[in-house]
């Protein structure tokens, strides 16, 4: 039964994507289906209430207002500033300026606890900027789809908060457990894009002209538009005055004030940064409140929860059931984003983990970086619509340049199994045991 | 009629943008009056204590506003992602009519959405159901731009299907395709 | 007759007691019926999320459901009676309470295609604070966690600023600072490790929300008389037991937050004086808001 469920769902997904259907409209048209072949729900009461319940959401309205932010940030002359303060400092490093989208990306993952949101909005600073200057697209794309996936490690984090409240763990301590693989994940990310550029000469154009130290530094005030308004944001939060969620409003505040400063402020830029946003925000809204019915349709079916409780019982032990899980998490991964895994799992999960002898906290870091993956792999993945979205170009380009940032992904989760302290060290050394 | 239709697209876009700059504005002031009390406490006085009742909520109910009210100006921009693959290898004839079939299926499915949606307000309505938060507000209000967002959407993609019937070039343009590649 | 399965939608973790109890009553059910009636239970809203569980009970989508009964107080200031403070004074008289509002509190479900099974009440309600609470003086100015018109009013009465922080983000907002007061039970202090941001727990015993758990009763008239009479004798068992549960884990759990370094304080007689003068001018509001019903209520339980 389980297999006919994953067979028709993953069918007709492929299948009406490839005819060329919206992708909000596949999603619902398939959970539609599997809702009425497979379980005797009354489907459209639970198409409305998952499109009304998904989309009327406080946490969710981060994702336009970062949106938003970062379009108002392309239409300024503050993301060219970006680059060119940093261009000087990282001409000789492999990769260039590539690894501004990696670490832009860490860093506005210490801002917003969403994937998307963070894709979006570095994603709209960082691409026209690396494309005007000649880098490679796929190199472009995979760095952006892959530390995107960063926003939800590194706190504040949605998905924690999840697992946090359905596993009954400390989300603080979760919080603080994300940020040594938060970290660990950069330098991964980081280290490949210097050994790709080391042996691909033609991903990165040539070095800029090498300038005199005292020229990069003035060359470096450009960058202190763009850190002022990182550090407000960021400072919001840790001052206490702002929610993550509100955080993404200070955020704009702070974009219109210094863009209007530096004089690139009119009314056409301020309308159409808004308008661009609206209809981003749209496309994702949809494909939500479409993958939320898709959710609630597979938790009346029971695919996931099957799934997992037919792992449970194999009677793995530990390193043989995280293999197992990880396989599970990846399947899932494609039809399903990870929250949604989270959610429809975590209860099944928890007490064969828990039997297995396997930190409950340490698990919760192992699933976010597991179900991370789930952002950047085919048909369903948000990294993967949001720069669709924003460059027009075909998701399953985007996804294979997302690649080897999954396989990286997996070298993470074998460090973490390998050294499970990267985990758990930090937030018993704050906190104590 | 295709004025018409583009003003009801044009206006329900500008609502959609107006409820994201409405989430802003309460947003800020919400942050403002927490500020407010922080200078007030380190200046030694009490706290004033203000606050946008419900303001969590209310950012919600406008959220779903926007997205909804969004979806057809999104998809007159060309801005709803898919995958064009298979459409770019095809023979213009078949393309075209999987335009069609998928245009025209959408606007069923979607209009199935506008109608089950448009019952779960009317069942808020009937059954009295309320916000959660300090406010109380009946809960079929904020349902209202969901079902009026739908059903633009459901003439938006009735339109499109008939765009390509008659073989003319969708809104988006024709220059970038599928509104994809 | 067929056998009959029906999903159960709980916005809890499995971990929490009143999800256990829900367990053992599926299962008590099951046991009854020799198996032809199953109820799997989704728990930490994994199959319908907490704000649509009532909806998704009077539409059909699931026969079956548990909520916070309190959520409804928009609907009727019926609902909001057990969430005012020193109403009731602990177990006992929260039971008399439900015992003299569950005809009305019945009646009004019933026009929503809703019979009641049972509720649970949580643990009684504390103050988690990092300042010592001695007097309701100390309240004053302290940003106080707020989330719907009861704690709202009664942070305006205590002269504490109320601030609306979502659950998920309490710890942050403690460790910044953006909250500095919470008022929830022992049990939900544990479930989310107030010791990682908190440092005391005053004990007030003020107020007793409960769980209610409800079936979809057109669905419930479609059942045999026997899986019928197996569900309310389950329900009334799961009532008498959750009511148990929830006075053990009252005290369990003071004790595991005061294992974890928390100081885990009795409420001072000046804190409780004062705390009652407040609930005693909300429950003469809730008497003009809920009228001759919410007069009866309170007669019935001798107030
Ligand atoms: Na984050
Ligand atoms: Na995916």
């Amino acid at each position: 039964m389980d297999a006919i469920v994953a067979i028709v769902t993953l069918g007709a997904l492929v299948g009406l994507l490839a005819m060329g259907l919206w992708v909000s409209l596949a999603l619902l048209a398939v959970a539609a289906l599997s809702v009425t072949l497979f379980t005797h729900v009354p489907m459209g009461q639970l198409m409305a209430s998952a499109g009304w319940s998904s989309t009327a959401s406080y946490p969710l309205t981060a994702l336009p207002l970062f949106i938003w932010m970062g379009e108002i940030l392309t239409r300024s002359r503050l993301s060219a500033y970006l680059f060119d303060g940093l261009a000087p400092w990282m001409r000789r490093l492999p990769g260039g300026l590539v690894h501004v989208n990696i670490i832009g990306c860490g860093v506005f993952a210490a801002v917003s606890g969403s994937s998307a949101a963070t894709c979006a909005t570095v994603g709209r600073m960082s691409v026209p900027e690396l494309k005007r200057r000649g880098y490679d697209e796929s190199l472009i794309f995979g760095t952006l789809a892959g530390s995107a996936t960063l926003g939800l490690l590194i706190p504040p984090s949605i998905i924690l908060i999840v697992y946090g409240v359905s596993a009954e763990q400390s989300i603080a301590r979760l919080f603080i457990a994300g940020v040594v693989p938060g970290l660990m994940l950069i330098a991964l990310f980081m280290g490949y894009v210097m050994i790709r550029a080391t042996f691909s000469q033609n991903l990165v154009p040539a070095p800029e002209p090498a300038i005199p130290f005292a020229q990069k530094l003035v060359l470096s005030r450009r960058l202190i538009p763009v850190v002022m308004l990182i550090v407000g944001v960021i400072g919001s939060i840790y001052a206490g005055l702002a929610s993550p969620t509100d955080a993404a409003a200070v955020g704009i505040l702070l974009s219109l004030i210094v863009v209007g400063l530096s004089g690139d402020l009119s009314w056409a830029t301020f309308r159409d940064g808004l308008y661009g946003a609206v209809r981003t925000n749209c496309m994702i809204g949809l494909i939500v409140a479409a993958a939320s019915f898709l959710t609630a349709a597979m938790g009346f079916i029971g695919l996931p929860a099957n799934l997992a409780s037919w792992i449970g019982q194999m009677g793995l032990n530990a390193p043989a059931l995280i293999a197992a899980l990880t396989l599970v998490f990846i399947f899932l991964g494609c039809i399903l984003d990870g929250v949604s895994i989270v959610i429809l799992t975590t209860a099944i999960i928890l007490p064969m983990v828990q039997a297995a002898g396997i930190d409950p906290l340490w698990f919760g870091i192992y699933l976010v970086v597991t179900v991370e993956m789930s952002q950047i792999t085919p048909p369903v993945g948000f990294n993967l619509f949001v720069i669709q979205g924003m460059t027009g170009a075909n998701i399953l380009r985007i996804a294979r340049a997302a690649f080897p940032f999954f396989l990286l992904m997996l070298v993470a989760i074998f460090l973490l199994v390998v050294f499970p302290g990267l985990a758990t060290w930090l937030p018993g050394a704050m906190l104590g045991s | 009629m295709r004025r018409f239709l583009d003003a009801v697209y044009r206006m329900a876009e500008f609502l959609a943008a107006l409820q994201v700059v409405a989430i802003l504005v309460i947003m800020l002031l919400q942050v403002g009056f927490g500020l407010v009390d922080r200078f007030a406490q380190t200046l030694g006085k009490s706290a004033p204590g203000l606050s946008v009742p419900a303001y969590a909520e209310f950012c919600g109910f406008l959220l779903a506003g926007s997205i909804f009210l969004g979806i057809a100006g999104a998809l007159r921009a060309g801005a709803h992602v898919r995958v064009t693959l298979v459409l770019g290898v095809m023979p213009s004839p078949l393309a075209r009519a999987m335009q069609i079939t998928t245009s025209a299926s959408a606007c069923i499915l979607i209009g199935y959405f506008t109608i089950c949606a448009a019952e779960m307000g009317l069942q808020s309505w009937q059954f009295g159901d309320r916000s959660l938060g300090t406010v109380s507000v009946p809960m079929w209000i904020p349902q209202v731009p969901m079902v009026l967002g739908l059903a633009i959407m459901t003439a938006a993609l009735a339109d499109l299907t008939l765009t390509f019937l008659r073989n003319a070039a969708p809104p988006w343009g024709e220059t970038d395709g599928y509104g994809g590649e | 007759a067929t056998a009959q399965s029906w999903d159960m939608a709980t916005p809890y973790p499995e971990a929490n007691f009143h999800e256990q109890n829900i367990l053992q009553f599926a299962k008590d059910v099951e046991q009854a019926t020799d198996g032809k009636f199953t109820i799997s239970v989704h728990t930490g809203n994994s199959l319908i999320p907490h704000p649509e569980i009532k909806n998704a009970v009077r539409n059909g989508t699931v026969p079956i459901g548990e909520f916070l009964l309190g959520r409804l107080a928009n609907e009727s200031p019926i609902y909001e009676l057990d969430l005012l403070p020193f109403v009731v004074d602990g177990y006992a008289e929260a039971k008399q309470m439900w015992e003299a509002s569950r005809p009305v509190i019945e009646e009004k479900l019933a026009q929503q295609n809703l019979k009641v099974l049972f509720a649970v009440p949580w643990p009684t309600n504390g103050l988690y604070s990092n300042t010592p609470l001695d007097t309701v003086e100390n309240l004053r100015g302290l940003k106080l966690r707020t989330y719907n018109a009861t704690t709202d009013r009664l942070a305006q009465l205590t002269g504490a600023v109320p601030t609306q922080v979502e659950v998920p983000d309490i710890p942050q907002a403690f460790a910044t600072g953006r909250v500095d007061a919470l008022i929830t039970s022992a049990s939900t202090g544990v479930s989310i490790s107030a010791w990682d941001f908190v440092k005391r727990y005053t004990k007030v015993n003020s107020f007793l929300g409960k769980n209610i758990v409800v079936v979809n009763a057109r669905m419930f008239d479609a059942l045999t008389k026997e899986e019928q009479d197996a569900l309310m004798q389950a329900a009334a068992q799961a009532e008498q037991r959750g009511w148990q549960l929830s006075e053990q884990n009252n005290a369990e759990a003071a004790k595991t937050l005061a294992d974890h370094q928390m100081t885990v304080a009795e409420a001072s007689p000046e804190l409780v004086e004062g705390l009652k003068k407040v609930g005693a001018e909300m429950l003469a509001e809730w008497k003009q808001r809920a009228g001759s019903e919410g007069e009866d209520i309170l007669k019935a339980m001798g107030k």
